[in-house]
């Protein structure tokens, strides 16, 4: 009889990465479908090429590192960065672009840092600041979500919009086609992602104007938003990995109640003071949140490993996305709190270890 | 003679290059090399210091009582700086004004202070000298590196400005490498500078290693 012998831990999860990672991707699938509904088949092709790209940076840092290269695209945690990143991203920006972002995020946010399990910041976030602050103006070139959208970017205009490169006339075409579908549709407000936030900071910087007196109700801000469905698909994909049990319920309800109560003082202060522009319920489905909520703080890699880590890492992305939201000068920072939040982890990994069974309560 | 200088050539240049392989002074190095000028500009002006630095505490190094050598450094350091920023503010007055505050903040660039530490105090005033200048070299060689790959994609071009520096000769003289709606403004902001100096450094340790 042989006995084996080995270290801790004994009992092994049957649970693999890439089955996470797949669920993952199930989670997300009503967020690309109402993304495409929306906004048009843009995100299809970006998905498309970014798989393949980034399929081939892979296997070729696999290949670099002396490894089979086919093991990297085995699990699917590079197809989660991928869709991730492709949601983040206008869908119709270049397809340069794209790609650059996509290098970055491959090549020095995973691999630079050791690869999958290792990166300290979540790639597809970093990738899509990378664009944000590189080519600002081609990142502004969202268009208003309208089902409409499917039929004027079809397939082929959309790939036409994606190969064509940024320039003013690129703008001009989806402005144009904006201003139409405000147009023709009865209803008026077609505030879209990321720019609603924009505008509300762009009322207030030029004309002195303060949105809101009073907070409105939950209601009022829900009907006056198209992307609010878009917010509903990433809740449906989120609870739907919270009940199957791949993301703890911990890190969304952190991360939403502090945004909520930053959202509430700094809207009491804002009404006093003139300069709040956001109500607190609006933060909640505004913009990323929900993404940002269920999908990217979730993260395995770059989040905390103790639940009481995970808590004081998604509270304190809460309350940095609406402080940056109210006095930055970037649209959205979901993506920017995130990043810094990931940047505390190995202090709150270091703070919120778990006291050993039986050993005493460590005196300060 | 000749080996020890060519020994000396070897390790500051490459094998302890400050800011590769010490990562020593990086503070002026990220925020001058958003273009090669200033990068270049900040990098004579720092060898300068650098050299006439190591050639005077080296004269001193009999006197300085080794207790009180760092207080010295300092103000021996800071008496060369303040007389270069008078100077350059005299002569070169767009150099100065490009490069701002980082002329004044040589004083603390630690490289100065650890070639004076760990080479001027313990070598002859000539000994002292080539140091200063192989290491000055070694840095600028990085700085312009570093500023050339910023400015490339930053702003599309290389060496843009050499007017500012060597007269008006140079006025046109540089290259125009990316067109202006395909740069990344991402190069020329610090995280950039950061990124762009890691590279390097990899660079560098996958030659050595090899």
């Amino acid at each position: 009889m042989i006995f084996l012998r080995e270290s801790s831990p004994h009992m092994r999860e049957c649970v693999s990465t890439a089955r996470i990672m797949f669920m993952v991707l199930v989670g997300l699938a009503p967020a690309v479908a109402v993304h495409i509904l929306s906004f048009g088949f843009g995100l299809m092709w970006n998905l498309l090429i970014c798989t393949v790209w980034a399929s081939l940076l892979e296997a070729g840092v696999y290949l670099l590192r002396r490894r089979n290269p086919l093991e990297g695209l085995k699990d699917f945690s590079l197809q989660v960065t991928v869709w991730l990143y492709c949601l983040a991203i206008p869908p119709y920006l270049s397809w340069w672009m794209t790609l650059l972002g996509m290098t970055f995020a491959v090549l020095i946010v995973k691999h630079a840092f050791g690869g999958l399990g290792q990166n300290t910041f979540n790639p597809a976030m970093a990738g899509f600041l990378f664009l944000l602050i590189s080519v600002p103006s081609a990142m502004g070139g969202w268009v208003i979500p309208n089902t409409r959208n499917m039929e004027i970017y079809n397939p082929d205009y959309s790939l036409q919009m994606i190969l064509m490169d940024h320039n003013d006339t690129k703008k001009q075409m989806i402005i144009d086609a904006n201003d139409r579908l405000l147009r023709e549709s009865s209803q008026i407000d077609g505030a879209t992602y990321a720019t609603p936030l924009n505008n509300f900071r762009e009322l207030y910087n030029f004309q002195g104007i303060v949105r809101y007196v009073t907070p409105p109700s939950l209601e009022v801000s829900i009907n006056t938003h198209g992307t609010t469905v878009l917010a509903l698909a990433y809740i449906a994909g989120g609870v739907f990995l919270i009940l199957a049990g791949y993301i703890s319920f911990v890190q969304p309800l952190a991360f939403l109640l502090s945004m909520y109560l930053t959202g509430l003082v700094i809207s009491m202060f804002g009404i006093k003071y003139g300069f709040n522009t956001i109500a607190d319920w609006e933060h909640l489905f505004i913009g990323s949140t929900m993404c940002g909520a269920f999908f990217i703080i979730t993260d395995p890699v770059s989040s905390p490993t103790t639940v009481r880590g995970k808590i004081i890492s998604s509270a304190i992305i809460g309350s940095v996305t609406v402080i940056i939201r109210t006095f930055g000068s970037y649209p959205d920072a979901i993506a920017f709190a995130a990043l810094l939040g990931n940047s505390f982890n190995p202090l709150i990994n270091k703070l919120a270890k778990p006291r050993r069974f039986g050993a005493r309560r460590a005196r300060a | 003679m000749l080996k020890e200088i060519i020994e000396l050539f070897k390790q500051d240049v490459w094998k302890n290059n400050t800011i590769l392989v010490q990562i020593l002074g990086l503070c002026p190095t990220l925020a001058v090399t958003t273009t090669a000028v200033t990068a270049l500009g900040l990098a004579l002006t720092t060898t300068i210091v650098l050299a006439i630095s190591n050639v005077t505490i080296s004269l001193c190094r009999r006197i300085i009582i080794p207790e009180v050598r760092i207080p010295s450094y300092i103000l021996i350091i800071s008496t060369l700086v303040a007389v270069i920023e008078i100077l350059m503010q005299t002569f070169m007055f767009t150099v100065y004004e490009s490069m701002g505050i980082f002329i004044s903040l040589i004083v603390t660039n630690c490289i100065i202070i650890s070639h004076a530490e760990s080479y001027a105090m313990k070598h002859n005033p000539f000994m002292s000298l080539l140091d200063a200048l192989f290491v000055g070299l070694g840095y600028t060689t990085i700085l312009i590196i570093v500023g050339s790959i910023r400015e490339a994609i930053g702003f599309g071009t290389v060496f843009h400005g050499l007017n500012k520096l060597f007269g008006e000769y140079f006025a046109d003289k540089y290259l125009s490498v990316l067109p202006s709606d395909k740069t990344l403004i991402f190069a020329i902001l610090p995280p950039g500078a950061f990124i762009t100096i890691g590279l390097i450094i990899a660079v560098r340790n996958a030659i050595s290693r090899s």
